[in-house]
């Protein structure tokens, strides 16, 4: 199950929360969907899901989830932390999600077992934890065995166990050729969960690639040799900049190229090696432009205080 | 459309509210029919009016039904109806709703469906409740229900439409809203505050016509009146129903979740 998103857009008043955005969520991989605070991921996820009106179109295997009889068996959702009635159990909560596809009651002591809440699952959740919530959140989106999955966030208030645990079965579950899409705003996190990742920022897609292939486009070449300025002198265009006495960092060319050249001209090389930026880096600098609610810089704030 | 029933019903059957407000809507009023007949029956004894459209009167609605009890049973009642969109955007369980149905037609038409059912059968059992609360009451005052089956069974029918007039009123408010308080106090405080001041306004500049026109205090008189009168009071709650039912369906399609 694929997911083509095709020119969603929306506006709130003047500002344009998303703005024609396009990108496809392939199946068997972990889409990370990123951007800033304000960059428009939630709107968009509820474009994507008919929840918000706006402009444009998703495809789910190239058909609108309304043309499917049970579309709780062909996206699963958990787009807010909290999403269920305090006062209704655990139990009830998901017994009521499983009318849609006609779900047998084990299957949701099934989930409940999986997400770890069976032995909570007749209590009423109005005093679950905010990981508690997410679990359950996830138990009612995973419910129907979806073909794809969507969470937004869903590793806020998650601890450490947890969040390895999400990343795990997040990976097994899309290794069964489902399509999972998942926003959030711990960076390391999702580098380590995702293989595809979608930025935007300001409502408009900034960067869509692997994580590779992403983070390669930020990296450099860094080379310590006998003679750095003849080796930088001999790359010309290239952009290079010199690191310490010996060294030159050279973007856009491989570590091959870079060898070649220095062995050409007699060069000795004491160390070659491939640099690639953290998603973090790469984040920063995709959305530098695009972050709606941007603190004041330190420097700024401490000057402003004194 | 099944599916949407089905995920209507354990919504409604799955909140503890749904069973206290049906335990409340079914004593409350029979408890008060049952203390008001056995005040009052001497007044039926006798052949005497306690009062317009009170017991003894010639428009007192039969079988221990009044519009006070209806009025109470209502405003018991209109929290079902305000719970069906109320608990949804309140707590953000539209968005789960819609994405688990994505097709609003059927999620309002299985709401608005399952509130009439709750509501149609509970109100069976309260009327029916008043009129056993009436009977014992009369007997304990040593007298019994002087009304004709027929009459009894018209004005009860009327009562169950005005019930369900309420609960519906309060549904669509809040689906309008998407504030369940708002939706549960317009039907009530317009039908036990504000329309009865308007009414007595009414009166003194002698404007005939705002008994059809209000849309709570018609309801209401329907029970206390017989006829053609009863079902045209009837017929006006019912255009003001569609008033507010119609736009929140529209603007329920519209709207985002």
């Amino acid at each position: 199950m694929a997911i083509d998103v095709q020119g969603i857009g929306k506006s709130f008043g003047s500002t344009r929360a998303v703005d024609d955005l396009s990108f496809h969520v392939p199946d068997g991989v972990v889409t990370g969907f990123l951007g800033p605070n304000g960059a428009g991921k939630s709107t968009a996820m509820r474009l994507m899901l008919g929840l918000d009106r706006g402009e444009g179109a998703t495809l789910y295997n190239g058909k609108t989830l309304k043309a499917y009889p049970h579309a709780s068996q062909v996206v699963g959702t958990h787009l807010d932390a909290r999403p269920f009635l305090p006062g209704r159990s655990a139990r009830d909560h998901l017994r009521m999600l499983a009318t849609d596809a006609k779900l047998p009651g084990s299957r949701i002591d099934e989930v409940l077992d999986i997400v770890g809440l069976a032995e909570v699952a007749k209590k009423r959740p109005k005093g679950f934890s905010l990981g508690m919530a997410q679990r359950l959140g996830l138990a009612g989106a995973i419910l129907a065995d979806p073909d794809a999955l969507m969470l937004d966030e869903p590793a806020n208030g998650l601890d450490p166990q947890s969040i390895q645990w999400l990343r795990q079965f997040l990976k097994h579950y899309a290794s069964q050729g489902k399509a999972v899409l998942v926003s959030s705003h711990l960076l390391s996190e999702m580098q380590l969960m995702a293989d595809h990742i979608v930025v935007i920022a300001a409502g408009k897609l900034v960067a869509d690639g692997t994580v590779d292939e992403l983070t390669s486009l930020r990296g450099d070449v860094l080379v310590r040799c006998d003679d750095a300025d003849r080796l930088a002198g001999l790359l010309g265009e290239v952009p290079v900049r010199r690191e310490g006495i010996d060294g030159v960092a050279i973007n856009g060319l491989t570590t091959d190229a870079v060898g070649r050249i220095a062995f050409d001209n007699g060069i000795a090389v004491y160390e070659l090696t491939k640099r690639t930026a953290s998603l973090e880096d790469t984040f920063f600098e995709l959305t530098g432009e695009g972050q709606q609610f941007a603190f004041k810089s330190v420097d700024s704030a401490e000057g402003g205080a004194s | 459309m099944s599916a949407a029933l089905r995920y209507e019903w354990v919504r409604t059957i799955t909140v503890r509210s749904t069973w206290v407000l049906v335990a409340l809507g079914i004593l409350l009023p029979a408890a008060l029919t049952l203390f008001v007949a056995w005040a009052t029956s001497d007044f039926v004894a006798s052949g005497q009016s306690a009062g317009p459209g009170g017991p003894g009167s010639e428009n007192f609605a039969p079988f221990g039904l009044s519009g006070a009890t209806v009025l109470l049973l209502g405003s018991l009642l209109v929290t079902i109806g305000a719970v069906a969109f109320g608990q949804e955007y309140r707590h953000g369980l539209i968005r789960v709703t819609l994405s688990v149905l994505p097709h609003r037609n059927a999620v309002f038409a299985a709401k608005t469906l399952m509130v009439i059912v709750v509501t149609v059968a509970t109100a069976i059992i309260a009327i029916a409740a008043i009129a056993l609360g009436n009977y014992i009451g009369l007997a304990i005052g040593g007298t019994s229900d002087p009304t004709t089956l027929s009459a009894g069974l018209q004005a009860q029918l009327r009562a169950l439409l005005v019930v369900v007039f309420f609960v519906l009123v309060a549904m669509a408010l809040t689906a309008l809203s998407r504030n369940q308080p708002l939706g549960i106090l317009i039907p009530i405080v317009g039908a036990a505050v504000v329309e009865p001041i308007i009414t007595l306004i009414a009166q003194f500049q002698e404007w005939t016509w705002i008994d059809w026109v209000l849309p709570f205090n018609g309801a209401i008189a329907s029970v206390n009146t017989t006829g053609a009168e009863a079902w045209g009071h009837l017929g006006v709650s019912a255009i003001w129903l569609a008033a507010v039912l119609i736009p929140a369906w529209v603007l329920f399609n519209r709207r985002d979740a």
